[in-house]
């Protein structure tokens, strides 16, 4: 082979492979940022997302607060603390101060747990509500997620818990928000990201509790691999699902 | 001329001022003639008629009220529910009960002073009772009936007894302390005191009846002082007595049951019936739902006027009712109907729910459209009420009588044609006055389960600053005619 065709091979093949070497590491590099970029994103807008749904919390709780400490209710306090007491009066308050507070859920409970007054269920009380009496300490705990009981069925709520003490006897106050998609419609979220709530009132996926703002999921099916995974393994999931056919 | 002293001017001064003012004060306090009484009513009277069905129960107790203004009976009861004369100022019966005389007040005039005659009130009774044989005599009623009837005082009694006068041109008349002057069906009526009423006029030149009003607007008027006496639901009473509103509550006077319908295919087992009554927490009904104002029900009739209600239970047994509800395979939803106009039946329909599923009992609460929810009275058994999708309904029953026999009869034969009851029980009992009879019958029917009983419930008015002498009957029948008003002109 003549030295001029070695050079004729030789050559491109050096540009080719430098080339191809600078494109791909290019390409690597560039995907990485990317890649990078997208999850400092996607973190960002998760954080805003944790930050938002803790301030509704927050809210929440505050309201819990004021409502406990109120004059009223430290009235209401006090004459449970009284040995002829007579709960029935205070069987409508929670009605009206949860209107004011514009709660969707709101319960006074007495030493026992017992409900003294319920505004999402009116009707029940004098029935005890348990989880109530499964801490001691309210004041140390933000609002939580907490399955709430409706004539409607169970319904899943932001609820804060606050306890006022007369004499030795507890008057429970729990109250908030009912986590559905007017709950998603107060939260300001990024532009490009919208939250999904899935209430978990079953025992398996059904696509009827997966809601958005404007509510049903068109393709909930395509989350129930990742509720299941969330079900066996509480705790942040971080998962990638190809939503529209274009990105498959 | 002996002089006076001065200490002897100042005692005699301050003697006089004292005398004045204790005449002022007893002035203040005497009865005075005079004004408009404005009443708002929560029912709506289509008519005067009393044989004419009303729609509701508060229907039936305005008509019974405005009915009362403007007409008599031959008898009248007592503060104590005993009879006494009214039109009829004697009466006599034979040994059977068959035959009864009643000797007539004299001079008495219908409200355009035609007379009262014998013959006017044979003809009206004769026309609302079919069954009696009515004759008026020179000075008497006579009524004849093939059967004993030992309850005809209080029959007689009763409001739709009132005797009243049909002109031809549609004017109804009566003998009462007040004349209808306007009238506009279920709306507004003005009645004018008859100043020839053989009782003695009435207080008030006249009363103003506004009918339909919702408890909103009611309660407003009755703060602006628009209203002297208007209707209060029972659950609102300790509301409004702790506003300051001036409160008038009867002795429990209606009935509110749970009464299974004949076409119900789902609680012909007896053990859920006996299960759901054990379910219900009455005394929660009563404390929380009607805020104190009424009693627990575990008989028809209440305790004040039976005297062995209290032998009928009405304690909650949540453990046996929850035996007895497993027992029942498979379980099934009953359907609970309820008023759909009245927020605090459905109060009660789901309180009653909340406690029928703590016992395992399933129930589905289902609104009656107002047209066909109207509460039986005791007049108006209507057997459109037994609407078919339901298993189970809410019925408010007003007593018609204080008297236990005459009131638990006209109750039955409202309530048994609904349930699936043996129509023996609804037969008129062989001695109304006997105690033991009375409870043998109650016994019976609420043993069926098919009816039960719940609350006891009174009728609760509110009355303005200004009414004076309000001295209802216990079970709730106003005496209008002796009503004055503080700051009336003379």
């Amino acid at each position: 082979m003549s030295f001029r065709l070695k050079m004729f091979v030789l050559f491109p093949l050096v540009v080719v492979t430098a080339v191809a070497v600078v494109g791909v590491s290019v390409t690597i590099s560039t995907r990485r940022a990317f890649e990078q970029l997208d999850a400092s994103h996607t973190d960002a807008i998760v954080s805003q997302f944790q930050r938002e749904f803790a301030n509704q919390g927050q809210a929440i709780a505050r309201g819990v607060q004021d409502i406990s400490g109120s004059e009223a209710t430290l009235n209401m306090a006090i004459h449970l603390s009284a040995r002829d007491r007579d709960l029935s009066i205070y069987g409508r308050d929670a009605v009206s101060v949860a209107s004011d507070h514009h709660f969707d859920f709101l319960e006074f409970a007495g030493n026992d747990g017992n409900i003294i007054s319920s505004m999402q269920w009116p009707a029940r009380f004098g029935y005890k509500e348990d989880w109530l009496l499964q801490r001691t300490d309210w004041s140390a705990h933000d609002a939580f997620l907490q399955r709430v009981d409706t004539p409607d069925g169970p319904k899943l709520g932001l609820v804060a818990v606050s306890v006022i003490s007369v004499a030795g006897s507890n008057l429970y106050t729990a109250g908030g928000q009912r986590l559905d998609k007017s709950f998603l419609s107060f939260l300001s979220l990024p532009e490009g990201m919208r939250a999904l709530l899935y209430v978990n009132l079953g025992v398996s996926f059904s696509a009827q509790n997966l809601t958005g703002v404007d509510g049903p999921v068109d393709g909930a099916d395509r989350l129930a691999p990742l509720v299941a995974r969330e079900l066996q393994q509480p705790g942040e999931i971080t998962t990638m699902i190809h939503w529209t056919r274009r990105r498959k | 001329m002996r002089r006076i002293s001065f200490a002897q001017f100042t005692a005699s001064s301050l003697l006089f001022a004292l005398f004045f003012i204790a005449l002022a004060a007893s002035a203040a306090r005497r009865p005075r003639y005079g004004g408009r009484l404005t009443i708002e009513l929560q029912g709506r009277v289509t008519s005067l008629d009393a044989a004419k069905k009303q729609r509701s129960v508060a229907d039936q107790i305005a008509q019974e009220r405005l009915l009362r203004l403007i007409a008599d009976r031959l008898i009248d009861l007592d503060q104590f529910g005993q009879p006494k004369s009214d039109l009829a100022v004697s009466w006599q019966h034979n040994e059977k009960f068959t035959r009864w005389e009643f000797h007539l007040r004299q001079n008495v005039n219908f409200q355009d002073a035609t007379p009262l005659t014998p013959q006017a009130i044979a003809d009206f009774l004769q026309a609302a009772h079919s069954n009696w044989r009515v004759t008026g005599a020179s000075d008497s009623v006579i009524i004849e009936s093939d059967s004993p009837s030992p309850k005809m005082l209080y029959v007689l009694a009763e409001t739709r007894d009132s005797v009243l006068l049909h002109k031809p041109e549609g004017q109804i008349l009566g003998t009462g302390p007040f004349r209808l002057a306007t009238w506009e069906s279920g709306k507004h009526a003005v009645f004018a005191a008859n100043d020839d009423y053989w009782g003695g006029r009435p207080f008030v030149d006249s009363i103003d009846v506004q009918m339909g009003s919702t408890i909103r607007e009611r309660m407003i008027d009755l703060d602006l002082d628009k209203a002297d006496i208007a209707d209060i639901a029972p659950d609102r009473a300790r509301i409004d007595v702790s506003r300051g509103v001036r409160i008038s509550a009867s002795d429990p006077t209606e009935l509110l049951a749970l009464v299974f319908t004949r076409s119900s295919v789902r609680a012909t087992d007896i053990r859920i019936r006996h299960a759901l009554s054990l379910a219900i927490d009455r005394g929660s009904l009563v404390d929380f739902v009607l805020q104190r104002e009424g009693e627990p029900a575990g008989a028809v009739l209440p305790q004040w006027s039976s005297g062995y209600a209290f032998l009928f239970s009405t304690t909650a047994d949540v453990a046996t009712a929850r035996q007895l509800a497993s027992q029942i395979s498979p379980a099934r939803a009953l359907k609970l109907g309820y008023d759909a106009a009245d927020p605090t039946e459905r109060m009660l329909a789901e309180r009653i729910a909340v406690n029928a599923q703590a016992a395992g009992i399933l129930i589905s609460m289902r609104p009656i459209p107002v047209d066909s929810a109207a509460g039986a009275t005791s007049h108006t058994a209507d057997h459109h009420l037994n609407v078919p999708e339901f298993d189970a309904r809410l019925m408010l029953l007003r007593m018609p009588s204080p008297a236990p026999g005459a009131a638990l009869e006209d109750l039955l034969q409202t309530l048994v044609p609904l349930a699936d009851l043996d129509s023996s029980l609804a037969v008129p009992l062989d001695d109304p006055a006997n105690p033991e009879q009375l409870y043998s019958r109650e016994r019976a029917v609420t043993d069926t389960y098919e009816i039960i009983p719940l609350l006891h419930v009174p009728e609760v008015v509110g009355l303005s600053a200004r009414v004076r002498n309000w001295m209802p009957a216990r079970w709730g029948a106003w005496r209008l005619a002796d009503v004055w008003l503080d700051g009336a002109a003379q």
